[in-house]
């Protein structure tokens, strides 16, 4: 997942990469040219007790080292700028991908998850990828040129080397393979040790009211245990990781003295080569190190691959139109189709058989218990969800060919929970129509009975409106609908925070804004809707009845539970 | 390389920034403290803190290792040993050089020739640097390498090495264990504290805080523990035994060496310094960022329907383009540290390699030695290095470790007196004389309140926000202690039952709907273990929840994650329900429990209740009066004292606050309907 990953976002960064390739391979080898130096130094200065050879050829090393600082230089430079355009782009597709989804894709990820993957698990594969261009890319390449390089010393002792870089190589990779799993294993356990210690503090009354306190900690103890467990056999497994490396590193300077010892006798070899052969094998060992220190890495940084991933592949259940009808033909109108609407795989619907047309000027109210499937029905006609099956009509189009802009510039609603966004009052208003003018603003407030609480339109809103109380909330999610001036407004029990005078008066005033408007209202007490010209039943996802009030009173037997269930039969009569 | 930012956030799905959800102090309760806990942290960028108290704390978090004792003893003893093998290796590796050289020269050398005899033909030759080195050699002329010598001196460093390695090893291994074992007792503990912690301790803290000290310091704490204990161990005495090593082979160069660590660490400043006005930049525009992601996705359903998705898109795309710009910056200087550390330590390789060499050839050193010295040089930066980067790891360890010990030094609730008794069954007679209390000792909310309730009774309690209704159940539950009066359940004063014991008989429904990570089937089993299937679904059944579990894809299996999308608030609420309606209690608490559910159902839920409630004694919190009507007593509290009591009818007829409250709620409602 994390190599596709990165295939498919390096991919426009090519040429940088090319950059750092090009540029670690130089310091690399700029790096290992220094032993061979060093050699040279030890062979033609030292034993020929040449001094003036010495001091050159330290020159020389100098001016090595220069060259070396400047090719990693150049390749931190791109190899942080390519990490962190990848990063970018990484995000901004997912950010994209998010925008598309339907309310069913973004709830069944859930939105904090959702914004985790954006933030948290991107963060966490750019670390990755920027460790591996400034660091790590250097190890391989350093494995390989000390090999190169020793051969050039002497090709016999070099065939240690030979053996000596496959079985690091091999030690590392059963190592890190035995512990890429625990570490996987590791995240999901304290995740799930987290969610145990979450639940027995957000739930501590119910936990000490059921007495349950035994029994939550064997819960807790289970889940510590299962964390001790996989905890210790990755400690002692990395704990192994260092010692078993430098031993075989320093082993293998035993064996190159001893051959090389050999080979210096028999006239084969300098005598300097044996210095820069210890020095290629510390620099092997070095390289090792540095690799497994990122293998290490890449479990986590999978696993935040795997959700970017997951959510890059999930498509929009809500699919926009292939060729979008642009224009309404019957504005204002709105008519739901043998609707139905069910989760894949459960065993009932939540919605089924819904019928019903709603015109300009009629007002549409929705009433039902808790789980009846009013909510669903409302955001059927945003296209938050797509029915089932059956067919739902805006301005006599269905909204699957319509085009996205011209619905959202039709409907507007009021949701069941208002958010409001950073920024001012104003900001918030003017979310639906940018270019509404005060005088509109002010308006709206006045009809949403927002008026007596707002003295600036300028007044700060902070995120998700926290900074205003769930009632005044309400009501500017309201004026909010009313700036937009669409031809339908859908409430979503959008008056269940205001106490009932605020309520009727707001009911009042919005008459006359909304009189050439569709209107449909889902609400729980019935005198909010008792004057609508058409209320709709709804009961276990089905259309009980529908009616005006006094027909329903007369002949639904489920709304007059509804009504008695809120007034006593003498009132209600 | 960016500071704290990769340890913070390892907790997999949810960081810490927005893990939890948000929980509503409730109303009653003290106010929580002023401290910032929530999606804001992440603006702060990684958390740079510091301990108060270093060395207590650091002293304390070792002391966590104590009951390992003899483990560390033996860990400490083998690091050491591990140490000194692997430090001494290299001089020994020296001589086995100077064995190979000096058989060299040797060769080199006419057989019969003595040593002297070459030296002072090479001086007089004018060879006067070569006459010096091999002055200095022991030399066996016309003779090879001697490779019995040369074979046991390697012989004697294989040793050595294995040593070093067993050591090694076993040390990580007794390392891992002491660590982890700690680790398990300390959140064993934590979680043990939990329970015994009074519940004004939750109240008094924001719940992410308190959640927050028992997952993430932990973690923390772990992580850094297992990494730094060991490892700061072996680099601090690496980096002594290599000194020591230096030092003895030549003081020329470990002047050289040494020499080199201030001017690494004047880098590292320098680098720190200016890295560090773009790193605060970085984390900056990813707080902007990350905000605008939150408020978008947050905020989905209304960017949809308000068609707003292109100046989202924009919007994103400007901070996304900023941070871009800024982080790379930041990663740039920050990625320069590396190669200009390797630098320096080539500058120094470079030093000694010429130092060393013209010290060789006059003879003053010998050749291994410079071999072993350019090794220990290696070895010498490495471990400095991580000392550096060590100590941060472990202010932020001990940093935790604080926050940990200040959750395990909070005040326990009074634990049951030691006659205590359980009782085996209870009428429900429930008496409050004369109780006050408040919560903090200087605000009043209750005071000499009175009360008798007969058993099978209902009592509704009705009210405005802030009265001291849940105050009421808090006191019922042994939540909180009386601090006056007492509270009796048939006669016996609550405080000489033991706390699980009443509870045990008392069933209750809160606000605010918890619900565990596990299936509906096991929510609503929670107070009833081991209840049938058959029991568990007619209590569904009478609840409700039947009919809504039956949509679900995976029926009464479906687990409720954090999230819980598929199950609205009111749903959630009726679980709870259930919940109490299968634990058959003696008395109930209904605390504002269906007010998140429609007034049908809750009529529904009602008589499912009033079943329920027969030959139980209840308490009814309720907003909506029409709930309570048929209540056997209604209080009416204000101010945290009982204003009014009776019956429906009675109280609508005295015409006082609660015909008030009635009108406000009804007769609206009524005007219209009718």
């Amino acid at each position: 997942m994390l190599l596709k990953l990165a295939r498919t976002f390096l991919r426009p960064y090519r040429k940088w990469l090319a950059i750092v390739f090009v540029a670690q391979f130089l310091q690399t080898l700029a790096a290992l040219y220094l032993p061979w130096l060093n050699a040279d130094i030890i062979d033609n200065g030292v034993v020929k007790g040449n001094t003036h050879y010495i001091f050159t050829t330290g020159g020389v090393m100098l001016a090595i080292s220069l060259a070396q600082i400047t090719a990693a230089t150049i390749a931190v430079y791109f190899g942080a700028k390519t990490a962190m355009a990848l990063g970018r782009d990484i995000r901004k597709a997912l950010f994209d991908r998010v925008q598309s989804f339907s309310t069913r894709e973004v709830g069944r990820f859930g939105t904090p998850s959702l914004i985790t993957r954006t933030t948290n698990d991107v963060q966490q594969v750019q670390m990755l990828i920027v460790m591996t261009l400034t660091m790590m890319l250097s190890a391989p390449i350093m494995g390989v040129g000390a090999v190169i390089l020793a051969l050039n010393q002497n090709v016999t002792l070099s065939s240690l080397l030979l053996i000596i870089v496959p079985v690091l190589g091999v030690i590392v990779t059963l190592l890190v393979r035995r512990m890429r799993p625990l570490f996987k294993l590791m995240q999901v356990r304290i995740d799930s040790i987290n969610r145990v210690l979450r639940e027995q503090i957000t739930g501590i009354r119910v936990i000490r009211a059921f007495v349950r306190d035994e029994p939550e900690r064997t819960r807790f103890q289970q889940a510590n245990s299962e964390v001790y467990d996989v905890a210790l056999g990755s400690g002692r497994l990395m704990g192994l990781m260092f010692p078993a490396v430098m031993s075989v590193v320093n082993l293998s300077s035993v064996a190159v003295l001893w051959f090389g010892g050999h080979l210096i006798n028999s006239g084969h070899m300098q005598v300097g080569a044996l210095t820069a052969f210890l020095s290629y094998l510390m620099q092997v060992l070095m390289a090792v190190m540095m690799s497994t220190f990122m293998l290490m890495m890449i479990p986590r940084a999978e696993v935040c691959a795997e959700r970017i991933q997951e959510v890059l592949n999930t498509d929009t259940s809500v699919v926009p139109p292939l060729v979008p009808v642009k224009e309404i033909r019957k504005s204002g109108h709105l008519e739901l189709r043998n609707v139905e609407f069910r989760y894949p795989g459960a065993e009932e619907p939540v919605l089924t058989c819904v019928d019903f047309t709603a015109k300009p000027g009629e007002v549409t109210a929705i009433i039902g218990s808790t789980g009846a499937g009013k909510t669903t029905l409302l955001n059927l006609i945003p296209r938050l969800f797509d029915a089932t099956t059956g067919e739902v009509l805006v301005g006599g189009v269905n909204v699957a060919n319509l085009d996205p802009d011209v619905l959202a510039k039709n409907v507007a609603i009021v949701p069941q929970k208002p958010y409001l966004f950073s920024g001012t009052i104003a900001s918030n208003l003017r979310y639906g129509r940018p270019d509404a003018t005060e005088e509109e603003l002010w308006q709206a407030l006045d009809i949403a009975q927002a008026r007596s609480f707002v003295e600036d339109l300028d007044t700060p809103i902070s995120q998700g409106g926290t900074n205003v109380s769930g009632g005044q909330r309400q009501r500017l999610a309201i004026a909010r609908a009313l700036v937009h001036k669409p031809d339908i407004y859908l409430f979503d029990d959008s008056f269940s925070a205001l106490d009932y005078a605020t309520d009727a008066a707001l009911r009042a005033a919005l008459t006359s804004q909304t009189r050439d408007a569709t209107v449909v209202i889902v609400a729980q007490r019935v005198s909010t809707i008792r004057n609508a010209d058409r209320i709709i039943v709804l009961d276990n996802g089905c259309i009980a009845g529908q009616g005006t009030h006094g027909e329903l009173m007369a002949t639904n037997e489920t709304y007059r539970e509804i009504v008695l269930s809120q007034l006593t039969e003498r009132e209600a009569a | 390389m960016t500071g704290g930012n990769s340890m913070s956030s390892s907790n997999g799905e949810k960081p810490a920034a927005n893990g939890e959800k948000p929980v509503a102090t409730r109303a009653a309760g003290p106010a929580p403290t002023q401290r910032a806990a929530g999606p804001a942290s992440w603006m702060n960028g990684p958390s740079m803190e510091r301990p108060k108290d270093f060395k207590g704390s650091l002293r304390r978090t070792l002391s966590l290792l104590r009951p390992e004792r003899p483990l560390v003893i033996i860990s400490a003893i083998c690091a050491t040993g591990s140490v000194a093998a692997s430090v001494w290796g290299p001089k020994i590796l020296g001589s086995a050089t100077n064995i190979i050289f000096s058989g060299f020269i040797s060769k080199s050398l006419p057989a019969n020739t003595s040593k002297q005899a070459t030296v002072e033909y090479l001086r007089t030759h004018g060879k006067g640097t070569q006459a010096d080195l091999i002055g200095s050699l022991q030399l066996n002329p016309g003779h090879g390498v001697d490779f019995n010598a040369l074979g046991r001196t390697l012989g004697i460093v294989a040793l050595i090495y294995l040593v070093a390695l067993v050591l090694g090893a076993a040390q990580g291994r007794m390392t891992a264990r002491i660590v982890q074992r700690a680790m398990f007792r300390l959140r064993q503990r934590a979680q043990e504290k939990l329970a015994r912690l009074p519940l004004s301790y939750f109240d008094g803290l924001p719940r992410g805080e308190v959640l927050s000290r028992v997952t993430n310091d932990i973690d923390n704490l772990a992580q850094n523990m297992q990494q730094t204990l060991s490892q700061l161990v072996l680099s601090v005495l690496t980096i002594v035994g290599v000194l020591a090593f230096m030092l003895w082979i030549s003081w020329l160069l470990a002047l050289i060496a040494l020499v080199t660590v201030p001017v690494s660490i004047t880098i590292a400043r320098v680098v720190a310094k200016k890295s560090k006005p773009q790193f605060v930049k970085q984390w900056s525009t990813t707080g902007k960022l990350n905000g605008h992601i939150e408020e978008m996705y947050t905020g989905h359903t209304l960017v949809k329907v308000f068609g707003r998705q292109h100046e989202a898109a924009e919007t994103f795309n400007e901070h996304n383009d900023t941070l871009f710009n800024a982080s790379f910056r930041a990663q740039f200087i920050a990625g320069i540290m590396q190669p200009a550390m390797m630098f320096i330590g080539n500058i120094n390789y470079v030093l000694v390699a010429v130092v060393g060499g013209l010290r060789v050839a006059s003879g003053a050193l010998s050749l291994g030695d410079v071999q072993a010295f350019i090794q220990y040089s290696r070895q010498f930066s490495q471990p400095l290095n991580q000392v550096a980067s060590m100590a941060n790891m472990l202010q932020s360890g001990v940093a935790s470790a604080e926050r940990v010990f200040a959750l395990l030094d909070a005040p326990e609730q009074e634990p049951d007196a030691a006659d205590a008794i359980t009782p085996s069954a209870i009428d429900g007679r429930v008496a409050f004389e004369h109780v006050s209390f408040r919560y903090k000792p200087d605000v009043p909310l209750i005071d000499d309140l009175s009360l008798a309730v007969e058993p099978g009774q209902t009592v509704a309690i009705v009210g405005p926000t802030g009265a001291g209704k849940t105050t009421l159940v808090n006191l019922l539950m042994r939540f909180y202690e009386v601090t006056g009066g007492r509270i009796t359940v048939d006669g016996i004063d609550i405080r000489e039952m033991t706390r699980e014991g009443l509870r045990a008989k008392t069933g209750m429904v809160l606000q605010d709907a918890w619900l565990f990570g596990g299936t509906i089937k096991e929510n609503i089993a929670y107070g009833s273990l081991g209840a049938s299937d058959e029991r568990i679904i007619a209590a569904a059944r009478a609840t409700h929840v039947d009919h809504f579990v039956r949509t679900l894809p995976d029926g009464y299996d479906t687990v409720l994650e954090d999230e819980g999308a598929n199950v609205s608030a009111g749903e959630k609420q009726l679980i709870t329900i259930a919940r109490a309606f299968l634990a058959e209690p003696a008395i109930l608490i209904l605390d504002e429990a269906t007010s998140s559910v429609d007034t049908r159902t809750e009529v529904l839920i009602q008589r499912a209740m009033r079943k329920l409630r027969q030959g139980r004694t209840s308490f009814i919190i309720a907003h909506r009066l029409s709930t309570i009507r048929d209540a056997d007593l209604i209080l009416v509290m204000e101010h945290g004292a009982i204003v009014e009591q009776g019956t429906h009818d009675s109280l609508v007829d005295a015409g006082g606050a609660y015909q008030r409250l009635y009108a406000a709620q009804f007769a609206q409602a009524v005007a219209e309907v009718v």
